[in-house]
């Protein structure tokens, strides 16, 4: 198959003026200063790590991307003395994603092999010519050193088990199971950042962020793979709002009572009148002619808080008597005239005492 | 605008409802006494209490959002760090991190989320270890933008604000990417609340400034500030513009405090004279510091690649008077920057409750007691916004 892809180096050269720079890298081409436009779009991305080494594939309506940071290099420093380090981005059409998987798990299987493979086709540049990048690298020695990698696996899509994302701590074991991994099966079809290896990327900010397929990076706690999306249950989000669902269901609790307590009231309770507030002569309960059980109930416990001897607690007993009421009222409402007539004569006596 | 219209409705609500609490208390007592309905009256009390406690809350809330309606509270203060390829910028960021949590007699607590302490701790071990390869004078090349956050609060309690430095790639500025990057560039200083330019002191002053322009890029920076806070000047935006000489170990352990800081003053004068305008809410200062003390700069050894045309190589040495790691001044900067951003966050400050804003005027305090003004350091204009 012919190989076409689009290649992109970012490095800089010994001068101060030969920053680092992205240039893309075609036949028979001078370097041409040019940064992918994936790579434009990752500047919002500022929470991901890209100063040290960093694997990141992306997939997009202009094909499968791959971005490799951080490769060092043998021999090449800047004007500080600070060793000068490769960035490599590659582009290819989404039916040539087996070559660029080749790559990958050479890179996560032995990551320094490859770098200093690389080093070795991105020379530093001798010209004089301060506007060039400091660096040489040729189309066709790059694209034949990918080739290289190629080992003609025959690749299954993943199953519906596999295709969830999820993401471990970047340890030499996850990366050779990511690499095992991507030799036998292909990349998701999805679009979207589908895999990055990384060494700190917070772990949440990947979570804000659909699709990715399989993370790796240092600043993960698990040291084994665990879903990077968790399955969000009806019992799961229950639980997460525990407190809220006990107030709402104790507020509604307390409302139905009230409300019970009023229809209640209000279909066998008739208050009593405001001027049936007893005098000081009134030392005798009065009789009871029609014995609505409420009514005396009420007579007589009225009888009870104006008690001469003591006319200071007044208020005090009224409360308790009011109370007792209530409680004696319910209690009569719910057992039907049945045994409130015991009640009364019972309450009648302990008055006699 | 809109602030001060929901505070207005938000105090009407809370007087309706203080209104219906007094109704409510007495209905509760005209059932107590007059009706002697005691579940009526316990249930119209209590709703006449929470009708009263909501009425507080929302009053208070009134308050704060009349109180927010005079000024645009921000979250973060944002640090940009702003200088040439190989200058030092994560070095000095990374010296300003070691002395987090070191200033003496704060009540203020700093915490680094979890990418930003690994990457500087990994810096800082980077640092110390170029004690022993003194040959070479700053980290790692910035590559990428980064930012670095750190909250900032009271001891034991929530982050107050959070300080946000954003590390951008020298090379954004030279030749050959300034016209690309220039809008990055300018919007940087534009959206930030401190900048930090950090000087290469070797590249100005040696080699009869031969490199100065091609390291720093002195002229450069003055003209992006003049773009970038032409706006500045006319309204009340407060920045704090801070000028740092790094790698000046050399100058300040032989007593050329001055030498050191008149450069500065000849090199950034188109900065300094154009921020000049607004002396009464842009501060700027100058702040050498000693990242390692232990190295010092040696000499500059250049290269032919052809044509005439040289490659520089600065190389250094450690120091014949310090010995070791001995980073000095690195909390200036840092002083600098939380005193600023204290008096920026004033008003926010003070609508914390009182043992907070108290705490926060402490360190105040503190921070400005321990600000440096002589002897190559100088708070050239606005020192009013970092006095409590």
């Amino acid at each position: 198959m012919n190989y076409k892809a689009e290649i992109f180096i970012k490095s800089a050269g010994t001068h101060p003026v030969q920053g680092y720079q992205w240039w893309q890298i075609e036949a028979n081409k001078p370097l041409i200063a040019n940064e992918p436009d994936f790579i434009k779009e990752l500047s919002s991305l500022d929470w991901l790590d890209r100063e040290a080494f960093l694997l990141l594939i992306l997939r997009n309506d202009r094909g499968l991307h791959l971005y490799v940071t951080g490769l060092a290099t043998q021999g090449r420093e800047d004007f500080q003395g600070r060793k000068i380090r490769n960035d490599l981005a590659i582009t290819v059409n989404p039916d040539q994603e087996s070559v660029l998987l080749d790559l990958v798990g050479a890179l996560l299987k032995d990551k320094e092999h490859v770098e200093k493979q690389l080093d070795q086709k991105v020379r530093p540049g001798k010209s004089a010519d301060l506007t060039k990048p400091g660096f040489n690298a040729d189309y066709n020695t790059i694209i034949q050193w990918v080739k290289s990698f190629s080992k003609s696996l025959s690749r299954i899509a993943p199953d519906k088990e596999l295709e969830n994302g999820r993401i471990a701590k970047n340890s030499e074991e996850n990366r050779k199971a990511l690499a095992d991994l991507l030799e036998r099966y292909t990349l998701p079809q999805q679009t979207g950042y589908l895999i990055a290896v990384t060494r700190f990327s917070d772990p949440a900010y990947f979570l804000e962020m659909p699709h990715w397929w399989r993370v790796l990076t240092d600043l993960e706690t698990s040291p084994d793979w665990r879903l990077l999306y968790p399955k969000k249950s009806l019992i799961g989000l229950l639980a997460k709002n525990l407190g809220m669902h006990i107030g709402i269901m104790t507020a509604v609790a307390i409302l139905l009572a009230v409300t019970g307590l009023k229809i209640l009231e209000n279909n066998g309770y008739e208050a009593s009148e405001p001027n049936s507030s007893p005098s000081l002569a009134d030392t005798e309960p009065p009789p009871v002619e029609s014995p609505s059980p409420t009514k005396a109930i009420t007579t007589y416990s009225l009888s009870i808080c104006v008690n001469p001897d003591n006319p200071d607690s007044a208020f005090e007993w009224t409360t308790v008597n009011h109370f007792s009421k209530y409680l004696i009222r319910r209690t009569s409402l719910s057992s039907k005239n049945g045994k409130l007539g015991n009640q009364t004569s019972a309450a009648q006596k302990q008055e006699q005492n | 605008m809109v602030k001060k219209l929901i505070s207005i409705v938000l105090s009407l609500l809370a007087v309706i409802m203080t209104i219906f609490s007094l109704f409510a208390i007495v209905g509760s007592i005209v059932f107590i006494f007059a009706d002697e309905k005691f579940i009526e009256a316990i249930i119209v009390a209590i709703i006449s209490f929470a009708l009263f406690f909501t009425a507080k809350s929302l009053h208070a809330v009134s308050v704060r959002t009349w109180k927010e309606s005079r000024f645009i509270r921000k979250d973060s203060i944002k640090v940009t760090l702003m200088g040439g390829r190989g200058v030092g910028k994560t070095s000095l960021l990374t010296a300003m991190y070691e002395q987090f949590g070191k200033i003496p007699h704060l009540n203020l607590d700093f915490f680094a989320d979890s990418s930003t302490s690994q990457i500087l701790s990994n810096c800082l071990k980077e640092l110390q270890s170029q004690i022993g390869k003194p040959e070479t004078g700053t980290l790692a090349p910035t590559v990428e933008q980064r930012q670095y956050k750190f909250h900032v609060g009271p001891h034991g309690k929530r982050p107050i604000f959070d300080l946000v430095f954003r590390d951008f790639p020298g090379d954004f500025l030279e030749e050959k990417q300034i016209n690309d990057k220039i809008h990055n560039v300018i919007d940087f200083i534009k959206d930030s609340d401190a900048i930090v330019i950090a000087v290469d002191m070797p590249a100005l002053l040696e080699d009869d400034g031969r490199w100065r322009e091609t390291i720093n890029h002195c002229l450069l920076i003055n003209n992006l500030f003049q773009h970038g806070l032409n706006d500045n000047l006319s309204n009340d935006n407060r920045k704090l513009v801070l000028l740092v000489p790094i790698k000046c170990e050399k100058y300040l352990q032989n007593g050329q405090h001055q030498h050191l800081l008149q450069s500065i003053k000849n090199e950034y004068a188109g900065l300094i004279n154009h921020l000049g305008d607004a002396k009464e809410h842009i501060t700027v200062a100058v702040v050498p510091i000693q990242t390692l003390g232990g190295v010092v700069f040696d000499s500059i050894q250049a290269n032919q690649v052809g044509h005439g045309e040289t490659t520089p190589r600065f190389l250094y040495k450690k120091s014949p008077a310090v010995q070791g790691y001995s980073p000095c001044d690195t909390d200036q900067p840092l002083r600098h920057i939380l005193a600023f951003s204290i008096s920026l966050l004033a008003k926010q400050i003070d609508l914390e409750p009182k043992k907070v804003s108290k705490a926060f005027r402490e360190d105040q305090r503190t921070l400005y007691e321990g600000i440096k003004n002589k002897n190559g350091f100088e708070i050239l204009q606005g020192q009013n916004l970092l006095k409590p």
